[in-house]
């Protein structure tokens, strides 16, 4: 128990970034405690999937390029009206038949469309290691409202 | 330089080019194949002084073997002009000087035979750059260590980034799907949950994340709506309330081990 804690108690960004994820999740129920209709379900999700994001990308900071676009995806967001665009974080929707791989690698990492090929890699890389806590956490998230 | 005046008339000109190539780091499979045409041009004239004027003569295009050439891409131009105003014994001796260049430049070797101007010196530290970082990602993304080919290698990163990012979607429309349960409202849970989880999933979704979605998902629905709710949100008040850095929850030691399993102890650095 107690060398559990020890672990939760580092700094580590996977665990900034669990907390961080908690307390906009938290928020979010405060704010709406109860629904019923799909509508509202939908709009949790949203706000969910936001909270994912903006967790994983304040937890990085402005360093990498990808966190400050999703930074900035969201400020502008919040700033026009909470109404959410058809473009979701991360992912667009767009046919990607006729791109080249690069392309398309750079459409799924976000802030990607100004990097160059070597550049791009680099945010790959990161991003993919950020991403993959992130899908740990909310696992265990859901896993410990599974079984109890 | 008489040494290797010498090396290079007693030894066959192939084996020089392996004694180079074992100085330099090879570069990976990639990219290799690009240089390999190249390496062989002017390596059968017997006579070492012919051979070097040959060298000489097609300028700075060919490297001379068994020299390390380590060169700043911007002061190439002008050292490029100071060799060929000097003479041939000079620009040997000046090629010994050349080796310690100050530390701070990007360090570019040409093996023999490699072109040598500025652009093709970048353009090499680039694709090795970019080599570098394709090994990197591969280390990164399971089951991309066999996979030869960087065409292949960049789809199954795409597929392994598309993939992440919708576990994320199908992650969030099971916490959404929790947080009404957990107040009680229960009616049309799945069917709504489903659907939103639908329109937020974008591009093609793997299959087998597909199919694991619906059956989790009811099966999660079912076993969840028999269990006590307000035991979770007991649980998730005392994680978001202890926020001075103690994020943990009062579980039991089967829930620890639980999220040991899925990887919070393993604390790798980003």
């Amino acid at each position: 128990m107690t060398s559990n804690r020890v672990f939760f108690n580092t700094s580590s960004r996977k665990a900034r970034c669990a907390r961080r994820f908690l307390q906009s999740l938290l928020r979010i129920r405060q704010r709406r405690p109860g629904s019923l209709s799909s509508e509202e379900v939908r709009q949790r999700s949203r706000r969910i999937k936001m909270a994912a994001y903006s967790s994983m990308a304040c937890t990085v900071g402005s360093r990498r390029a990808w966190s400050r676009a999703i930074i900035f995806r969201l400020q502008s967001r919040a700033g026009r009206h909470g109404r959410m665009r058809r473009r979701c974080l991360g992912v667009k929707k767009k046919p990607s038949r006729e791109m080249s791989q690069a392309d398309r690698l750079r459409d799924l990492v976000p802030g990607g469309e100004a990097l160059d090929f070597c550049n791009l890699l680099e945010e790959t890389a990161h991003y993919i290691k950020c991403l993959s806590s992130q899908v740990e956490i909310m696992k265990s998230i859901a896993d410990i409202y599974c079984r109890s | 330089m008489a040494a290797f005046s010498q090396q290079s008339h007693h030894l066959h000109p192939h084996k020089n080019l392996r004694l180079d190539s074992t100085i330099v780091p090879s570069m990976s499979a990639v990219f290799d194949d690009e240089k390999k045409p190249t390496t062989s041009i002017s390596c059968f004239s017997d006579d070492p002084v012919k051979k070097i004027t040959h060298c000489s003569s097609m300028g700075a295009e060919l490297g001379a073997p068994g020299m390390v050439r380590k060169r700043k891409k911007a002061d190439f131009e002008e050292e490029r002009d100071v060799e060929e105003k000097k003479g041939k014994a000079e620009k040997k001796r000046k090629k010994k000087v050349v080796k310690e260049v100050p530390s701070g430049f990007v360090h570019v070797r040409a093996r023999r035979g490699e072109a040598t101007d500025s652009h093709s010196l970048a353009e090499r530290a680039r694709r090795e750059k970019i080599s570098e970082r394709m090994k990197f990602l591969q280390s990164l993304v399971p089951g991309c260590d066999k996979i030869i080919g960087k065409t292949l290698v960049l789809d199954e990163i795409i597929n392994y980034v598309k993939s992440l990012q919708n576990q994320v979607e199908f992650l969030v429309g099971k916490l959404a799907s929790i947080s009404p349960m957990l107040i009680g409202h229960e009616a049309n849970l799945d069917s709504s949950t489903l659907q939103s989880e639908n329109l937020c999933s974008f591009g093609p979704p793997l299959p087998s994340l597909l199919a694991c979605n619906s059956t989790q998902l009811n099966s999660y629905a079912e076993t969840s709506l028999t269990s006590s709710f307000s035991l979770q949100q007991d649980h998730l008040s005392s994680v978001v309330s202890q926020n001075d850095g103690i994020i943990l929850w009062d579980m039991d030691d089967q829930e620890q081990s639980l999220l040991d399993q899925y990887g919070f102890s393993n604390r790798y650095s980003f």
